[in-house]
């Protein structure tokens, strides 16, 4: 048999090459090339130090304070929405609250509310923005999505114009306080949503603006992704908090008959068997 | 911190577990693999799912009664239907569009609390193996006088789950003469008076206490136990739309 050249995995055997960070014990913590410690305690919010730790760059307090305050449009204590009835449900089964924050931050990594949607997001307005510049307009680009409900299926998109996203004023609102001018992608959409309004009687949401911005400041699909990934955890935790000291199958409780069965009628075991 | 000599020749892990036999030529392939002595390409021809089960979990292959009963506990414990919170965690987050790949782990968290789920396994564990020694019948008229808790034993619902009573009987008739099944079944001939009995975590523990397993590796016994049906009903979910399990109105919901 022929030996494998190893000399990759051999540079690696019980060696860790990195720049991301140290902790040099009894002294301070590397990251990314500054000092925890002696630099960056004193001078960035937790919020900053999350961007920095997740993408290296060092934003500034007004980007910070926007990615704070748009965690509230993410985490409502609504015990309806998924995320947050694992947390209730969790709550309720008192389990650990990590492993109910953990579990509630799995289910908003979904395709339909969550992270991942704006991950998906920013792609789709990447690609639209690339076409859009190359000549397309909105009716051609709109086409390009299938209807539902007689309306294009866009992510972001997604909000019938009687029903307007209560998030996306404060968050348009909060976004000239803190000192920021539309950029080309938040008119993009704010262009879009126009085209959507007047010809088939749907709207932006919030994901779509909050992504927009983020893309005109600078952030990739997959750091969007990795920033938004803890963004329902107070939510989460409300929902547990509430339903921890309730009795026992407190959280809407279930009869059997609640959970419809569709499947082959009771039935007895083959005599092979 | 060791020194780099210490560092150097130091193991990563001890494991009495599995032994991997590195492939000549490159030592980060495993040639062969053992569990406890035993080639696992000796098991896949010849054993039982459950016999390696409980190779991995005590160090021995389990005698024929042994493996019947860890059986009947695992089938048993196949589907403990979608109400369960693991189950129904699941489920929500399968028909909200959550990866597929996270219904399991956010399952199993979900059903990892003190009520109904891998920590009162735990819980129960310790109950029974601290009473052993105690009458069945006096402990669980003294639980019901004082209401102390009986963890791994109990109602749902207010009533006692037949379910459970039903393989806790089989259970004990897979090996009759066994202390520790005997004991909880003498125990909740007591409990069925007040409408309580065997609970799904006392089933676990009882059973994993029988087949010489430890508190933890009966929770982790239990995780495993449920895991088929908190996978089967979670995908089943992913294939339908969001909207067949509309969020309750605004006017079942009130908050003040």
């Amino acid at each position: 048999m022929t030996a494998t050249d190893t000399t990759f995995w051999d540079e690696r055997h019980r060696h860790i090459r990195t720049h991301i960070g140290k902790w040099q014990g009894g002294h301070d913590v590397r990251v990314r090339g500054r000092w925890l410690l002696r630099e960056l305690l004193q001078e960035v919010s937790i919020t900053q130090l999350a961007v920095f730790n997740i993408t290296g760059r060092l934003i500034d307090k007004p980007l910070a304070s926007w990615l704070e305050k748009t965690v509230f449009f993410t985490s409502y204590p609504d015990q309806r929405i998924w995320c947050n009835q694992l947390g209730a449900l969790a709550g309720n089964s008192q389990t650990s609250p990590v492993a109910a924050a953990a579990a509630g931050i799995l289910a908003a990594d979904s395709r339909a509310y969550g992270s991942k949607v704006q991950y998906q997001t920013v792609l789709m307005l990447s690609e639209l923005q690339e076409a859009y510049a190359a000549g397309a307009g909105f009716a051609e680009l709109v086409a390009r999505f299938p209807l539902r409900n007689g309306v294009p299926s866009i992510p972001g998109f997604a909000r019938p114009v009687k029903i307007a996203d209560e998030r996306l004023e404060p968050m348009r609102r909060f976004s000239a306080e803190l000192g920021f001018v539309p950029g080309p992608n938040v008119n993009f959409v704010e262009g879009l949503a126009e085209h959507l309004r007047v010809h088939h009687q749907a709207d932006m949401n919030a994901a779509a603006y909050a992504c927009a911005f983020l893309m005109d400041q600078g952030f990739s699909a997959l750091e969007v992704y990795r920033i938004r990934t803890a963004d329902v955890l107070s939510g989460v935790l409300a929902c547990y908090v509430d339903l921890h000291d309730q009795p026992a199958q407190a959280f809407l409780p279930q009869t059997c008959t609640d959970v419809q069965y569709d499947g082959v009628a009771p039935r007895a075991l083959p005599r092979s068997l | 911190m060791s020194s780099p000599t210490e560092a150097a020749t130091r193991p990563d892990f001890t494991t009495s577990i599995c032994l991997e036999q590195p492939l000549p030529g490159n030592p980060y392939v495993a040639e062969r693999r053992y569990i406890s002595g035993y080639n696992v390409a000796d098991l896949w021809r010849n054993c039982h799912y459950c016999d390696g089960l409980l190779l991995l979990l005590t160090g021995e292959l389990p005698s024929q009664p042994q493996r019947r009963l860890l059986e009947m506990l695992l089938v048993g414990l196949l589907d403990p239907g979608p109400r369960h919170p693991a189950v129904r965690a699941a489920m929500l987050a399968g028909v909200s569009k959550s990866g597929p790949e996270h219904l399991l782990p956010l399952g199993l968290l979900t059903g990892s609390g003190q009520r109904g789920g891998a920590l009162e396994v735990e819980n129960a564990w310790a109950f029974i193996n601290s009473h052993l020694q105690n009458d069945p019948a006096a402990l669980a008229a003294l639980c019901l006088a004082e209401a102390r808790p009986t963890p791994g034993f109990g109602s749902s619902f207010g009533a006692v789950e037949p379910i459970w009573q039903r393989l806790a009987e089989d259970l004990v008739a897979v090996m009759p003469e066994q202390p520790v099944l005997n004991w909880c079944r003498d125990f909740c001939r007591v409990l069925h008076g007040q409408n309580q009995g065997w609970l799904l975590p006392g089933l676990i523990a009882a059973v994993g206490l029988t087949l010489g397993l430890d508190a933890r590796k009966c929770l982790g016994l239990w995780q495993l136990a449920i895991a088929p049906a908190v996978m089967a009903h979670g995908m089943e979910q992913t294939h339908k739309p969001i909207s067949s399990n509309a969020l309750l109105r605004d006017d079942q919901y009130d908050c003040d």
